[in-house]
């Protein structure tokens, strides 16, 4: 009988490509963030530069 | 504007997504480990020498401090030991869940885990004395002077315990015959992933320090209209 289940669909990397794929999403998040904090403290930073 | 720009941040981004994918999917497991531990090698060993150089930035900060007597090279060496401690958890972890697959056991008290609970209470005690002292200038000379005796124990702490006794952790990357013995796909991942871990570091430093920056501004300017 053929296992139709999504787990045995899965790519042949096996577990590998879970955790590839758990630690993509955290990096994505965590650079997002990085990336969001850096722009808004270059916000602030230009309207507290005097001009001139 | 940080040290990265815009672009270079981009880069970062994409260059550490790619990492993760050449580092489980792409680089084979590495020989004489059980299963796929090897693999944490590409983030651990990075980690650790991230902490090294945010450790050694501190303590070159300090020693500016104490020459110079400049409020932002306080900052500077306390945003750097920050990191250092966040970067030293982070490889004490990927350790430990190395030594669970490898040795059955989160923790063995091997020398290189005693070394680095060590180096964490070291600049554990720095974050602790900063923390202690109310007044600004002499918070900013005892934490220097602190710094400068800390570091001093890092290059004994991370290199040289570990090869004084006998311990479970494997070969260093550099190894006892002078060499690195890795397979290229390995050599590749792993440069690539402490060059990118190195740039993290450093955008997580200039942000650190300019929001640092911005607090001493804010604060100089409260004092001011108190002081009006």
């Amino acid at each position: 009988m053929t296992d139709l289940s999504p787990a045995a669909q899965a790519p042949a990397y096996g577990a590998l490509f879970y955790v590839a794929a758990v630690n993509l999403v955290i990096w994505a998040g965590i650079f997002a963030y990085l990336f969001w904090l850096d722009r808004r403290v270059r916000a602030i930073e230009k309207n507290h530069t005097p001009e001139g | 504007m940080g040290i990265l720009g815009s672009m270079g941040k981009l880069v970062l981004g994409v260059a550490m997504a790619a990492i993760i994918w050449g580092a489980f999917l792409w680089a084979r497991p590495a020989e004489n480990f059980v299963g796929e531990s090897s693999r944490i090698v590409f983030f651990h060993v990075p980690q650790a020498w991230v902490a090294s150089l945010a450790f050694l930035v501190a303590a070159v900060y300090s020693a500016l401090y104490l020459r110079r007597r400049r409020v932002e090279d306080d900052e500077a060496a306390a945003a750097a030991a920050r990191l250092g401690i966040v970067f030293c958890i982070l490889a004490t972890v990927t350790g430990s869940i190395f030594a669970k697959v490898m040795w059955n056991a989160y923790w063995n008290w091997d020398p290189r885990e005693t070394s680095i609970v060590l180096l964490l209470l070291v600049y554990g005690a720095y974050l602790g004395l900063r923390g202690a002292v109310e007044d600004p200038e002499k918070r900013a000379s005892l934490s220097a002077a602190y710094a400068l005796i800390a570091f001093v124990t890092v290059p004994f702490l991370m290199f040289a315990v570990p090869r004084m006794y006998a311990s479970l952790h494997p070969d260093t990357v550099i190894n006892a015959r002078g060499k690195v013995e890795m397979s290229r796909d390995i050599r590749l991942v792993f440069f690539s992933s402490t060059a990118a871990f190195t740039a993290l570091f450093f955008w997580l430093y200039s942000l650190d320090r300019r929001v640092s920056r911005m607090i001493r501004e804010a604060n100089a300017a409260r004092a001011q209209e108190i002081a009006a």
